[in-house]
């Protein structure tokens, strides 16, 4: 549960990278962003990439490093594929993606 | 200075790439399969496909195990019993023969259901997935050491075109989302930066350990220096559990087993056991060896304990407090096996595996292309493009329907067949020889087409073969939630889907192949730029 943590972090890291591209964004939300959003994105996909390595490494530290690199893997493929063939099915994503994320922390927290 | 550089770089990345691809392919593609070995020796052997997870304890099985080979084979020379896992769910209970005039000992292997402790009948000769990790570094026909020499030069060949392809690339960070399919040879170039740079940590650590899993038979130098008969005192030393112990004449009429046992649990009350090896079972000499389960721990080597068969005394450990070489060296080769790996990062490896596999086939693909466009109409091909044709058509469509008739001829096959196991492994390479050969006479867009179809339709008809062959399909696997043999029809759909893709997506090339002329051009420009 706490690597899905990590996972959906990990995600979310690689779709603000890929955001903070002008060629990307334009095609997922069809008008170029402002200098502002890019430096935006740029910067939480470097937090939230290192909250997940952190998060990785509660776990474990040899084994969480294995399944970060694993995830960065599993995520800049996912990407790439839905940039290229549906890049509208990641504009729901920019706020669907905080909320689980959020939900599958607090639902951690709980348990 | 600069563009020389990178052109020599270009160069070197081009040229020691291509040398060696098709080897590497079918390195990298059998050890991506092979992180799934374990579950391909459960699917090739239907007997066991009804055992329940275990829920007995270890010390229970290994008396079991125990008793169970002291009444079948208590004249074998070594017992061995593998203690279930969750990617095994079975006890394996093997005993090893000695065959008179030198010839090679026999194992005979044997399983026993965890929950009954009854003998599992049924099963077949097989190699499951063992076939797959040794055909990695033995390449199966060929000579041992041959093959290990082989594939060491193809991994530094590998090391090195994957460096120098960092230095040449220069926009990782930039390009990285990027692929564009409508573009032709660049799409080709985009799939061979996307599969490489997503997994690249994973590329250069699988390389890299790879190599040092050779590293003795590579750079034996330090072991020859310390060690008087070289790297064979070095391993005597490092893996005191290989040493045989040479039976004597007198036997053994109470065998102290369960003593033995009491001290081992008595004082490691905590420690999970992997296997437990008797040699000499029934001989004054008898030793048993015992194999700690590492878990999720990075290191491969297990600790061991060693004890007396005839008196119960402890005589040896091994690697219970590693020193920091070991750990080191250890921990590069669990890295590189995966074997600690739960599910989803096994899993997360495979994806790594078959980008590493597209990586290898994009870029043989795209030296051919590159090659192709350059050629003037009147101008025929040269023998060497027509040999990396056939042998990327060969190698990157063979191998999968390969892999795929392998799995048919382990349903397929008559069960009593003599030499079961090695005409299934002949089956695999039938089918590999096949399509070589039909690479060899013809490889135009077509063939690849029918190469693509063909795979689907096989790959597709395996989950149907397996429900006919065997007692259960994907729905049981499901309700009795068997998720290991639910994920191979997964996979195998999965695979058949992807083929049906690709074919697809070579049907639409086929008509679109003359509106390229203005991209051709840019391509031009790009090139000589």
């Amino acid at each position: 549960m706490i690597y899905g943590l990590a996972t959906l972090l990990c995600f979310g890291a690689f779709y603000a990278f890929a955001m903070a591209k002008t060629p990307h964004y334009k095609s997922v939300f069809g008008s170029r962003p402002s200098q502002k959003q890019t430096q935006q994105f740029k910067l939480a996909a470097w937090i939230i990439i290192l909250l997940s390595f952190l998060v990785n490494l509660t776990q474990a530290i040899g084994y969480g490093s294995l399944m970060f690199c694993g995830q960065m893997a599993l995520s800049v493929l996912l990407i790439a594929l839905c940039v290229t063939y549906k890049p509208h099915w990641l504009r729901s994503l920019l706020y669907v993606l905080p909320i689980t994320t959020g939900a599958l922390a607090i639902l951690i927290a709980v348990l | 200075m600069k563009d020389s550089f990178f052109r020599s770089m270009t160069w070197l990345h081009t040229w020691v790439g291509l040398l060696m691809c098709w080897l590497l392919f079918l390195i990298f593609f059998a050890g991506t399969i092979s992180f799934f070995r374990h579950e391909i020796s459960l699917w090739n052997q239907p007997a066991v496909h009804s055992i329940e997870n275990n829920k007995v304890q270890q010390s229970a099985l290994i008396d079991a195990g125990l008793e169970y080979l002291g009444k079948t084979a208590p004249d074998a020379n070594r017992w061995w019993i593998g203690l279930p896992s969750p990617r095994q769910p079975e006890v394996q209970v093997s005993h090893r023969h000695s065959q008179p005039d030198g010839q090679r000992d026999k194992w005979i292997d044997e399983r026993l259901d965890p929950n009954t402790l009854n003998q599992v009948d049924g099963l077949v000769d097989t190699r499951g997935g063992n076939f797959f990790y040794r055909l990695h570094f033995d390449l199966h026909y060929m000579d041992r050491k041959l093959a290990r020499w082989l594939v060491c030069l193809a991994s530094l060949f590998m090391l090195i075109a994957l460096i120098s392809g960092i230095v040449i690339h220069k926009r990782i960070f930039k390009d990285m989302f990027q692929f564009r399919p409508q573009k032709g040879v660049r799409a080709w170039l985009d799939a061979h930066n996307l599969s490489s740079v997503l997994a690249l940590p994973f590329h250069l650590m699988i390389t890299y350990t790879g190599l040092v899993t050779l590293i003795f038979m590579l750079f034996p130098d330090p072991a020859n220096t310390l060690y008087e008969d070289g790297v064979k005192g070095f391993r005597a030393d490092f893996y005191p559990e290989r040493q045989r112990t040479e039976a004597t004449e007198q036997q053994l009429s109470t065998p102290a087993f369960n003593s033995a046992f009491e001290h081992f649990r008595l004082n490691w009350p905590e420690q999970k056991i992997k296997r437990v090896i008797v040699d000499h079972p029934s001989n004054m000499s008898a030793t048993i060896k015992i194999y700690g389960d590492n878990g999720t721990l990075i290191r491969d080597e297990h600790p061991y304990w060693q004890y007396s068969g005839t008196t119960g005394e402890l005589l040896k450990t091994a690697r219970l407090d590693p020193s920091s070489g070991e750990v080191l060296y250890g921990g590069m080769i669990a890295v590189h096996s995966g074997r600690l790996a739960h599910p989803g990062l096994r899993w997360l490896y495979f994806i790594c595996g078959i980008a590493g596999c597209i990586m290898i086939a994009s870029g043989c693909i795209m030296w051919a292309k590159r090659i192709r466009e350059r050629l003037k109409p009147e101008q025929s091909p040269s023998f060497g493009l027509k040999l990396v044709e056939a042998l990327n058509l060969g190698t990157i469509m063979g191998l999968p329907l390969a892999t795929a008739g392998f799995f048919y001829a382990n349903r397929l096959l008559p069960a009593d067949i003599a030499d079961r196991a090695e005409k299934e492994i002949l089956a695999f390479f039938i089918v590999w020889l096949a399509s070589a050969i039909a690479a060899g006479i013809r490889r135009n867009k077509r063939v690849w087409q029918g190469f693509a179809y063909l795979n689907a339709i096989t790959w597709l008809l395996l989950p149907i073969c397996n429900a006919l062959t065997t007692n259960g399909n994907l729905m049981t696997y499901i309700v009795e939630g068997k998720w290991i043999l639910a994920s191979f029809d997964l996979a195998f759909l999965a695979t058949a889907a992807a083929f049906a893709l690709q074919g697809k997506k070579l049907s639409s090339k086929v008509n679109a192949v003359k509106v390229k002329p203005a991209q051709k051009r840019t391509l031009n420009r790009e090139q000589k730029a």
